[in-house]
């Protein structure tokens, strides 16, 4: 009876990152279990953002973490670099991995190999193959094995910017997102009270919108507002993440622009993001940032199922709709509210 | 939990009534919060009902417990979360002063009324269990930042679910599967290198501390065993990191816990690269 869960850092197939197991199998509409004309480059992938534009360098940790099962293989690994507007810049190949072997790579290296200067808001994603699948574009793919690798991975995420000795990061997950033959809807909830704000401190909220094919070109909306620690709706944005690129609210930026920065400040400096989407699932990674040193706390955030395990289906659409009417509905984007 | 019983059609029968009454099993999750050394830590949790029940927005109750590396009950207190409303604890809020202790914390986030009974419109109800998620923010005296979110929770408390249901999952026996980090650190930029393990079970228990070299070689090890509750912070020794780096051991280093003292029970690693301030993330 007591439900098993192991909370690994999963981006499921909604667009938000969860538990492991059942989950994100849960999270899934299965018709039957083969994925026909499946793009390999996606069977097994980790999607990350490029901090370029922050001053970070990225280095990630991958593993080949399926040590064991009848899906167990050496993977080819590469890395694909994308630019600010998505623009597939170049991949290049890194190595093989065996069963349960890791390895770390500093994406710097590898921008300079393929003579790409890291600049703006660029993404990465590294693409696990099976060797036995060497030169294959696409196969038809065993929903089982993409959840076996998605669930034996716990990709880490390094920004550094070594100067300052800042070096942080973030561990996670990511099976398939954006793509019909896994998820009948699309839809993110963001509920985080991460927000802090201050002096020298500014939280931001990287949203990636990514697929299982270089060819997806879905433009992802999130509606949002900040909300203080009493429950109230203090200033309202709107962002749009075009396809396979990231991008970024800046609380500071916001509050800002709302001329709310020294208040929310003198109040505490503390609030949540409550973030809407009813067309993507975003992967949303919040990042507390000291101006001053670079210090960068990088969380992501969780997913509903890590509140209510079997949180989904109709359920969860309707309880979106309400939300966003309840929420969203009475006000036009950019606006400004005192309260609810 | 209920094992053979679950097959039975009229227990089957019987436990959904219950659950459409409302008395689903909720499980508090489980931090560690530091108030030593220049570190202080500060809870963070939202009213999560309001997301869900956007047509109920009433108050919730919070209740967090903090205990010490002991695992000794320091404090117990309830606080009110407004519709869409947040709490952000630091310790003395908790505590009523400036607690300098460091342990576990967890929380449990109690549905209101109006809210449970609207839990049985949630699919698969008898698979369902309820849990509160938060996250602990952590800061150095510079307001250097960093987060933690729940990644396992407090098996000895089972809120909600009724008797005796609640105390067989409170008591089941926990997994513990031994547990290797999948992130490579660099020894040459390694300054400061802390894991932090705690007992999220009612079980006692005993582990090892593995910090893993090249090629998966333990360079070095600590024994430690811990009761329920307890949490340690364990150093890896300043000459050994300098050792390795003097001597080019290893190049990169893991850290694992053989065994993790339940499921998703993996350890914190607090460390510090290259003079930079600490930074900390689950393993």
């Amino acid at each position: 009876m007591e439900p098993r869960h192991r909370y690994n850092f999963t981006i499921t197939g909604s667009g938000e990152l969860g538990p492991t197991n059942r989950v994100v199998v849960g999270s899934m509409s299965m018709p039957s279990s083969a994925v026909e004309d499946f793009d390999l480059s996606f069977l097994r992938p980790c999607i990350f953002p490029i901090l370029a534009d922050l001053s970070y360098g990225t280095a990630i940790s991958v593993n080949n973490g399926l040590r064991t099962g009848p899906y167990a293989t050496d993977m080819d690994f590469s890395v694909t670099f994308l630019s600010e507007e998505g623009k597939v810049l170049g991949n290049i190949p890194v190595g093989t991995l065996a069963p349960g072997e890791i390895m770390k790579i500093d994406t710097r290296e590898y921008l300079a190999k393929l003579g790409i200067t890291a600049k703006g808001r660029m993404l990465g994603v590294g693409h696990f193959i099976p060797v036995g699948k060497r030169g294959q574009k696409t196969a038809t793919v065993d929903r089982a094995e993409i959840m076996a690798h998605v669930s034996a991975s716990d990709d880490f995420i390094e920004f550094r910017q070594e100067p300052k000795g800042v070096i942080t990061g973030v561990a996670y997950q990511m099976g398939p997102q954006n793509d019909f033959r896994f998820n009948k809807t699309r839809t993110t909830l963001l509920q985080a009270p991460k927000i802090i704000v201050s002096e020298n401190v500014d939280t931001l909220f990287a949203l990636i919108n990514a697929s299982t094919t270089f060819d997806y070109t879905d433009l992802a909306t999130m509606e949002y507002w900040v909300i203080n620690p009493q429950g109230e709706k203090i200033a309202r944005g709107d962002i749009e993440v075009p396809a396979w690129t990231v991008r970024y609210i800046s609380v500071r930026d916001l509050l800002e622009k709302h001329g709310l920065l020294d208040s929310f400040i003198a109040g505490g400096g503390m609030g949540m993001l409550l973030g809407l989407s009813r067309d993507a699932g975003l992967v949303p990674v919040s990042m507390t940032r000291n101006l001053v040193t670079g210090a960068i706390a990088c969380d992501h955030t969780l997913p509903p199922v890590y509140y209510f395990t079997t949180w989904g289906g109709k359920k969860r659409l309707d309880a979106n709709a309400r939300l966003h009417e309840v929420v969203f509905a009475d006000q036009l984007a950019g606006s400004v509210a005192g309260g609810r | 939990m209920f094992g053979n019983l679950s097959n039975n059609t009229m227990v089957r029968s019987g436990y959904e009534k219950v659950l459409e009454a409302g008395f689903i099993p909720r499980r508090p999750f489980a931090h560690f919060f530091m108030n030593t050394e220049g570190i202080k830590s500060r809870i963070h949790l939202q009213n999560y009902y309001s997301m869900f029940f956007p047509d109920t927005l009433v108050d919730a109750e919070a209740t967090v417990w903090l205990h010490d590396l002991a695992g000794n009950l320091i404090v117990k207190k309830s606080f009110t979360v407004k519709p869409f409303g947040q709490l952000y604890l630091d310790m003395e809020d908790i505590a009523g002063y400036d607690l300098q202790s460091e342990g576990m914390v967890y929380v449990d986030l109690k549905p209101p009324a109006a809210i449970r009974k609207q839990l049985k419109t949630i699919p698969n109800l008898l698979g369902m269990e309820s849990n509160t998620p938060f996250w602990v923010s952590y800061r150095d005296v510079n307001d250097n930042y960093m987060y933690v979110h729940s990644i396992e929770t407090y098996k000895g408390k089972v809120f909600g679910a009724i008797w005796p249901l609640n105390k067989l999952m409170e008591r089941a026996a926990p997994d513990r599967p031994a547990w290797e980090s999948w992130r490579v650190l660099d020894v040459q930029l390694l300054d400061e290198l802390q894991i932090v393990a705690m007992n999220h079970s009612l079980v006692p228990g005993e582990s090892t501390l593995n910090v893993i070299g090249d090629n998966g070689k333990v360079l070095w090890s600590e024994n430690f065993s811990l009761n329920q509750r307890q949490t340690i912070r364990l150093s890896v020794p300043s000459e050994k990191i300098a050792e390795w780096k003097k001597n080019n051991t290893t190049t990169t280093i893991r850290v694992g816990l053989d065994p993790v003292f339940s499921g998703n029970g993996k350890p914190y690693v607090l460390m510090r690269y290259g003079g930079g301030p600490l930074s900390m993330h689950h393993g």
